[in-house]
């Protein structure tokens, strides 16, 4: 994907000016900056939604504003922050609609389409509620149904307009290792993010949006190290040495995990390339090995070996097996996130 | 789809096959002269059936299902259930036309054609929507933009009684019974007619069964899955015109079906799929308006009611039942 000279706004107005970057396939770019900055508006010209006031958006090479709808929805998918009220339809049907580009007449569904759902249905963990009403669900929920939706719909390019509102912090977490799972994949992601230490955990640049209409393009280390973010936010002095060090002790902890090779830290997934990468039984591995929230944390509390190919190797499991205990692992992982409260012991 | 949807969808369909021939039956075998399967068919019952009771049958089946079609798209359309096309003043604006149309060219000139009167009413019909869908952008408010419908409606009553009072007796007859809304007037050219152009609009409804079925995410979606906003609103507000004028054409404005019948549709088969609820509302409204003729003929004979009066009868208190479910269902 590649923008040149982009000015986006309504109605003439122009809110964002000059913006130009290249996108590389599999790239994750996160939008980040104030309230009411144009964010959206950037995400809605970028989907096509919104005529770019001057520039174009070329999406593989062809005009964004130019090429017809149904060519660009196998291209591209969305994911907005316009509630949606669909009567008497249920998640699954919704997660379904991602699937109409590629369905037969009269909307019918193939096989194909039937199994893309369900796979995306089970990536944002939604297998349990595919039956009920889309009315029905709750706002995290709903938020993760359209998230599926955008998925199922394979495109090239997802484009995510807040993402994680209304996820709590655990699906916010798994969010973000769908997103990295599909960028190895090859697509290429781009979201406007509230949560700055996820933005700039997850990203590989950021587009810094401006107030004043601006729009710059950084990486997460430049970002942390010109103090760019007092500036974008308008914080104060006391404000931004709040803000920094809540990043510095994020940024460290991060920075052990990135040294080894990445790993599937989510999935039960036996085409991991580390499978089988632990001596843990079957049970205990399916039910919270690859979902270890924990797995990347070198002080996860637990005994293991690392690995030749450079996997943990649990030998006995500290995260705990039953929900009641679920509050200790997010007080951790909110340690991990914010750094404070590193209690060691779970 | 789960199982038990899919049977309950064939339940559906299999009840509404059955009451619909029931229906049929029923509307062509009672009347003032009744006539069953045993009586001999000579020449005074077979022009009976013939020229009174068969085209009034067909109009009545295949016009209400134009209007529970019609009701279902606009409804789509404003993504509000309360929407149709007698509550938005497009069953008002399309009877204004053809108002002006039977008293200025068919009274004085005394020619009438079935194709014109149907042009007629679908051009008050544009109309109407025309001015709804002008509001509908300046206010997303669902209740404010009832309340613009219902003053069109208003309005273009007022212009036709403007017209009746002005006009000659002579010009008229024509008028008379049909702006109130009834069947009575059917003739077999009218149903061969109102055939043509309901089966000609339908078909070009299912092309449409993919962009209506995106459509109920809401225009951003249906957008990002390939969907033309353009050029499928302007076929959606096309073809519920056609079909709401040609209801209007014919029998005059006829109340509450639009809501009504998908409504009870989406209820029934628990889905809002419009792949099959526009065959569904079809279905129901043609039974609706069966059911509703034969009442209006035989409640009170030898004196007719219009059918509007029994639609309202039973459309008005099912849409109120929808109100106040759907208030209970928001505030959960």
């Amino acid at each position: 994907m590649k923008i040149e000279n982009l000015s986006a706004g309504y109605d003439r107005k122009i809110i964002l000016h000059d913006i130009n970057i290249t996108i590389k396939p599999g790239e994750i770019i996160s939008l980040i900056g104030p309230n009411g900055g144009g964010k959206s508006t950037l995400l809605k010209t970028i989907e096509g939604e919104l005529e770019p006031i001057g520039g174009t958006v070329f999406i593989n090479k062809k005009d964004v504003s130019r090429i017809s709808p149904k060519e660009l929805s196998k291209e591209l998918s969305i994911v907005n922050t316009q509630r949606v009220k669909p009567e008497l339809m249920t998640a699954m049907e919704v997660v379904l609609s991602g699937r109409l580009p590629y369905s037969k007449g009269l909307g019918r569904f193939s096989d194909i389409d039937r199994r893309a759902a369900a796979d995306a249905c089970e990536l944002m963990q939604l297998t349990a509620i595919s039956d009920t009403f889309f009315e029905n669900l709750s706002d995290g929920q709903k938020q993760r149904t359209l998230i599926a939706r955008a998925i199922c719909q394979e495109p090239d390019f997802l484009v995510m307009d807040e993402p994680t509102s209304y996820l709590d912090i655990r699906y916010r977490l798994e969010l973000m290792d769908v997103i990295k799972r599909l960028s190895r994949k090859g697509v290429t992601v781009i979201m406007s993010l509230h949560e700055l230490e996820l933005a700039l955990e997850i990203s590989d640049r950021l587009l810094l949006v401006r107030n004043d209409g601006e729009v710059t393009v950084k990486t997460p280390r430049q970002v942390l190290d010109e103090g760019t973010i007092a500036g974008l936010y308008e914080l104060s002095g006391g404000m931004y040495d709040r803000v920094k060090r809540q990043f510095e002790a994020a940024g460290q902890k991060e920075e052990i995990p990135k040294a080894g090779p990445k790993h599937s830290t989510f999935f039960l997934n036996k085409e991991c390339e580390y499978y089988p990468c632990h001596e843990l039984n079957e049970e205990s591995f399916s039910c919270l090995f690859c979902y270890c929230p924990l797995y990347d944390m070198p002080d996860c509390g637990g005994d293991y070996t690392m690995t030749e190919k450079g996997a943990k190797n649990c030998r006995n499991c500290s995260f705990v097996h039953d929900r009641a205990n679920y509050p200790k692992v997010i007080k951790r992982l909110k340690g991990k996130l914010y750094g404070c409260g590193t209690d060691r012991r779970l | 789809m789960p199982a038990k949807n899919n049977y309950r969808t064939i339940v559906v369909f299999a009840l509404l096959l059955v009451l619909m021939a029931a229906a049929f039956s029923v509307n062509i075998c009672v009347g003032n002269v009744r006539i069953d399967f045993n009586t001999a068919l000579d020449h005074k019952t077979a022009n009976i059936i013939l020229n009174i009771r068969l085209p009034r049958t067909i109009m009545a089946l295949v016009l209400g299902g134009a209007l529970a079609v019609s009701g279902f798209l606009l409804q789509t359309y404003f993504l509000n259930p309360i929407a149709g096309p007698y509550i938005l003043g497009i069953s008002s604006g399309a009877k204004m036309t053809v108002a002006l149309f039977l008293i200025y060219a068919a009274g004085r000139k005394g020619y009438t054609n079935n194709f014109i009167m149907v042009l007629a009413a679908f051009a008050g019909a544009l109309m109407s929507t025309g001015f709804i869908i002008l509001i509908s952008k300046r206010v997303r408010n669902m209740a404010a933009l009832l309340a613009a419908g219902i003053m069109i409606g208003y309005i273009c009553n007022a212009i036709t009684d403007f017209m009746i009072a002005f006009a000659d007796d002579s010009e008229l007859v024509n008028l008379h019974g049909w702006s109130q809304g009834s069947f009575s007037g059917a003739d077999m050219a009218g149903a061969v007619c109102s055939i043509i152009i309901v089966t000609g609009a339908m078909l070009l409804c299912f092309f449409l069964v993919k962009s209506l079925d995106a459509l109920r995410l809401g225009e951003a979606y249906a957008r990002s899955v390939g969907v033309n906003i353009r050029s499928c609103r302007i076929l959606i507000i096309l073809l519920s015109s056609i079909l709401s004028a040609c209801v209007t054409a014919f029998a005059g404005p006829v109340s509450f079906v639009g809501i009504a019948v998908p409504f009870l549709m989406r209820e029934a088969l628990q889905s809002s799929k419009p792949v099959i609820l526009i065959p569904a509302s079809f279905m129901a409204g043609a039974v609706f308006c069966l059911i509703s003729d034969l009442m209006a003929r035989m409640l009170f004979a030898p004196v007719e009611l219009n059918i509007s009066a029994v639609t309202s009868l039973f459309g008005a208190p099912i849409v109120i039942f929808m109100l106040i479910r759907r208030h209970k269902s928001s505030e959960n």
